[in-house]
């Protein structure tokens, strides 16, 4: 047996797999199904300080290995998540990690401190990235996700994620939310694309563009990560995007992974995810591994048993 | 707005069995742009009249697609498909024997969704036959009679065990079946192309009793990532396990 454990962000994950924020919901329906001992950790979908109800139909539009998401942030709002899914949640058997948004620095600053400090509440990730809300692309410039970051900073005291675009000039971005607070980022959020219907020649989603994700944006996600590795050696990075089976975690942590977030793995094949920390141990047992700390960008220093 | 998990999930079926199985093409037969197969798939919960369950494969699209089951029994599900789209068209060409991933059952079935005081006719359209062929087999005693729109002869050979009318030969409609076929005092489950129930909403969403079969793009199956979710009066729903069947009333946007 090798050991998965991972201490990141002053917490301690039972394995490097991070259900990431969206496809799984608030957990409650796949932990009927699943044991989510099984996982390192669940990021809620994305909460907002009121209840949103998201976009219209179509919602997701098939796209070749993967699907452009346009949900919208729907969710029930920061007291009704806070009254009635949080208690449920506190009781998973894994780190829970609350997703967060808001229209303004003191919006989110206001959400943050209602969270942080809750039981269950292990630790607070800004989506600052969400391809599907109007006017809510915040992250497009270091000097906003700096803003964003540092109202959530200051007004709460749990570790902190900034969930980033794979987009534009990302680097910079996560050297704003670094130098705003952040404990670490979660790289990257679904990329920007489209499809047309052919008979109407109109955009198939209402929005124009959605967020694509699944293993479509996995080669991309993964230069995302091994760049920000490069250029920040020591912070903490969620690597996300198309992750769907062994061989993407690995690649992942080589490119200098501390986690592993998957999401459209968890709408398209939950079963494949839920194998992931089986699968990881028997590879690393098989490769003499007997830490999984020690593939963590293995890219960088020349491979892996290269030291 | 409602909150996003209603108390409408809370109906009948919590706790499903998610596990994908793998099951293998067992048949098939082809006709007038419309697929029927057997899937022959172990340790899977037989479902009831109503639920659906995911496909794929494991060449095709990445995302599973959702399948209304038209007839099943322990270890085997029969499906009928409009030969549009990526997956029906690879399931249309792939060799017998070819292995299907199946997820599911999902979805609330139609009888825990309905009342059981009256009796109903059964309106449906292409592909949104099958679910209904399943419950009228189920539920005899809950069936008034069918009103289905089928357009052309070929796809009746696909169906032999029903006595299929089809539009190619009588000129009608499923909704100039339902017309005469149904009374005050029934109810209607209807499943269909959504003009098709546009034109029913038009016309019974205030008689009582009368639901219908939605379809949007289904992206987990049991209700958490919120991709299938519709604009109901109680709220946003999610088709996949709220549905796929909702009083027509619910959702007045069809009208
Ligand atoms: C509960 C439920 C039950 C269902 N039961 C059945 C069933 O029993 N039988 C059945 O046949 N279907 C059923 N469906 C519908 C089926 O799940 C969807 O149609 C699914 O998308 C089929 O997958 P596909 O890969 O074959 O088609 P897809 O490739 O997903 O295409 C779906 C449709 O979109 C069109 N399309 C795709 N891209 C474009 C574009 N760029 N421009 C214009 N049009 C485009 C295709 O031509 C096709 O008509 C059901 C759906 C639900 C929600
Ligand atoms: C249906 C769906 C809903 C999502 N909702 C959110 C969300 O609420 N907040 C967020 O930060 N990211 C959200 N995402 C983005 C994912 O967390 C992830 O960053 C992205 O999809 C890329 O990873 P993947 O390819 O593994 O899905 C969503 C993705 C999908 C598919």
């Amino acid at each position: 047996m090798a050991a998965l454990t991972v201490r990141a962000l002053g917490l301690e994950f039972r394995n490097p797999v991070v259900l990431a924020s969206g496809p799984a919901g608030f957990g409650l329906e796949l932990a009927e199904s699943f044991d989510l001992a099984k996982v390192g950790a669940l990021t809620t979908k994305t909460v907002t300080l009121e209840p949103r109800s998201g976009n219209p139909q179509p919602r997701l539009v098939d796209a070749p290995c993967g699907v452009l998401n346009s949900i919208g942030l729907q969710n029930p709002g920061c007291d009704a998540f806070r009254a009635e899914l949080l208690p449920r949640i506190r009781a998973f058997p894994t780190k829970r990690i609350v997703s967060i948004a808001g229209r303004s620095p003191e919006e989110l600053g206001t959400l943050a401190a209602r969270l942080s400090g809750e039981p269950g509440v292990d630790a607070l990730e800004v989506n600052l990235s969400c391809p599907n809300v109007r006017g809510e692309t915040v992250a497009e410039d270091p000097q906003s996700v700096r803003a964003f970051v540092h109202a959530a900073r200051s007004a709460s005291t749990v570790p902190l994620l900034a969930k980033l675009p794979g987009e534009g000039k990302y680097l910079d971005l996560v050297e704003a939310a670094l130098s705003a607070g952040a404990d670490g980022v979660a790289l990257i959020n679904a990329l920007r694309g489209m499809r047309i219907h052919t008979e109407t020649g109109l955009p198939l989603l209402d929005r124009q563009a959605g967020g694509l994700c699944g293993p479509a944006i996995f080669p991309i996600a993964l230069q995302r990560v091994f760049e920000a590795r490069k250029a920040f050696p020591e912070t903490v990075i969620v690597g996300t995007g198309g992750v769907s089976d062994l061989r993407g975690a690995l690649e992942m942590l080589c490119a200098g992974a501390d986690l592993i977030g998957v999401g459209f793995a968890v709408m398209a094949d939950p079963d494949a995810v839920f194998r992931l920390q089986g699968e990881l141990d028997e590879w690393l047992t098989a490769h003499g591994i007997s830490n999984v700390k020690e593939l963590r960008g293995a890219a960088h220093r020349g491979g892996i048993h290269v030291r | 707005m409602k909150r996003t998990s209603s108390n409408a999930s809370t109906a009948a079926h919590e706790g499903p069995l998610f596990s994908a199985s793998s099951g293998h093409l067992k048949s098939r037969t082809v006709a007038g742009g419309y697929a029927r197969i057997t899937i022959e798939v172990d340790r899977l919960s037989t479902p009831e009249p109503g639920q659906f369950v995911l496909l794929r494969l494991r060449e095709g699209p990445a995302l599973p697609r959702a399948f209304s089951v038209l007839a099943a029994e322990l270890g085997r599900l029969e499906f009928l498909l409009k030969l549009d789209g990526t997956l029906r068209e690879a399931l249309a060409r792939a060799a017998i024997g070819t292995e299907v991933v199946v997820r599911g059952p999902y979805g609330t079935p139609y009888e825990s969704r309905i009342g059981r005081d009256r009796r109903y006719v059964l309106a449906g359209g292409g592909s949104g036959i099958a679910p209904l062929l399943h419950f009228a087999a189920a539920h005899p005693e809950l069936t008034e009679a069918v009103a289905f729109g089928v357009r052309g002869r070929a796809v009746r050979d696909l169906l032999p065990e029903t006595a299929l009318a089809v539009e190619e030969e009588d000129g009608e409609t499923a909704t100039d079946r339902l017309r005469k076929r149904w009374k005050r005092g029934l109810g209607i489950l209807a499943c269909g192309p959504e003009p098709m129930l546009r034109g029913i909403a038009e016309r019974y969403a205030g008689e009582p009793g009368t639901y219908v079969s939605l379809e949007t793009r289904i992206g987990c199956g049991f209700g958490a990532c919120q991709g299938c979710s519709i604009e109901t009066r109680s709220g946003m729903l999610r088709v996949c396990r709220d549905g796929p069947l909702f009083a027509c009333s619910e959702v007045p946007w069809l009208r």
